[in-house]
């Protein structure tokens, strides 16, 4: 499953999680509770990137890359130049990218696109975080 | 000595009509902003958004001036209001709009003669502009 790169634009605002670890819990009637985990990888980890008042170009940019992501149900890379811009410490600026922690960027649901002005959009895209069985 | 406009040189119109007993107006211009600003920035983007004009005039109340209550008329009426075109001009400088009237008052107090204080908001772009 090859990666593209996202496209080189700064978001506007940026928010994180780190997903969970893949686990069930069972309670029993006397109250205890009991966990089973299958693993000691975070999955699912979230991204949402809103890309205030950008230029229409860029919008449509961001729309290819969602496109041709998904057509060929490619993953998603980013840098430091587009969703990591701003971070300043590189060990944040990887848990952002998910790039030596064995998780890949998805698209989670097709990029919303507000139309705010002549020529200006606003655009959020969601991503998850998924650890591919190929990899 | 450089020339300078006064009070002597202003006129109000609305609706093609000369408000001849204005004794002062204002008129406005804004813009609204749109937020650029980016992660990594160090200080807000903006970018120019939609604007819009604004005006205000005083006028004298005289009897025999039909002008301001055909203004009045305008708002202080069943039915809905009427816009028309409003006119500030000083000297040979103007500013034309197709005008709401947006609030309008009667004053009278003891001492002082009957005034109409009336507001406007632009429906659109500017008509005309000479600065």
């Amino acid at each position: 499953m090859p990666a593209r790169d996202f496209p080189n634009i700064r978001p506007s605002s940026r928010t994180y999680t780190p997903g969970n670890f893949p686990q069930t819990e069972f309670r029993a009637q006397n109250g205890a509770l009991t966990i089973l985990r299958y693993g000691n990888k975070r999955v699912d980890s979230t991204l949402s990137l809103e890309f205030r008042n950008i230029l229409d170009s860029e919008a449509k940019k961001i729309i290819d890359n969602y496109i041709n992501v998904n057509s060929d149900l490619d993953t998603v890379t980013f840098l430091s130049t587009n969703a990591g811009a701003g971070i300043s410490d590189a060990g944040f600026l990887n848990y952002i990218k998910e790039q030596e922690t064995g998780l890949s960027w998805r698209y989670a649901g097709p990029p919303q696109v507000t139309s705010t002005f002549k020529g200006r959009s606003t655009v959020v895209c969601e991503f998850i975080g998924v650890f591919l069985a190929d990899d | 000595m450089a020339d300078v406009f006064r009070g002597v040189d202003g006129k109000f119109f609305f609706a093609g009509n000369r408000q001849a007993k204005t004794s002062n107006w204002t008129v406005e211009a804004s813009v609204n902003l749109l937020d650029k600003t980016e992660l990594g920035d160090h200080a807000i983007g903006n970018l120019a958004d939609l604007k819009s004009y604004t005006g205000t005039a005083t006028i004298i109340y005289y009897k025999e001036d039909n002008s301001i209550s055909n203004l009045l008329g305008r708002v202080f009426k069943t039915g809905a209001v009427e816009p028309a075109q409003a006119e500030f001009q000083w000297g040979d400088r103007l500013i034309k709009f197709n005008a709401i009237i947006t609030s309008a008052s009667i004053a009278v107090a003891p001492g002082e003669v009957a005034r109409a204080e009336v507001s406007f908001t632009a429906d659109g772009d500017l008509t005309t502009a000479t600065l």
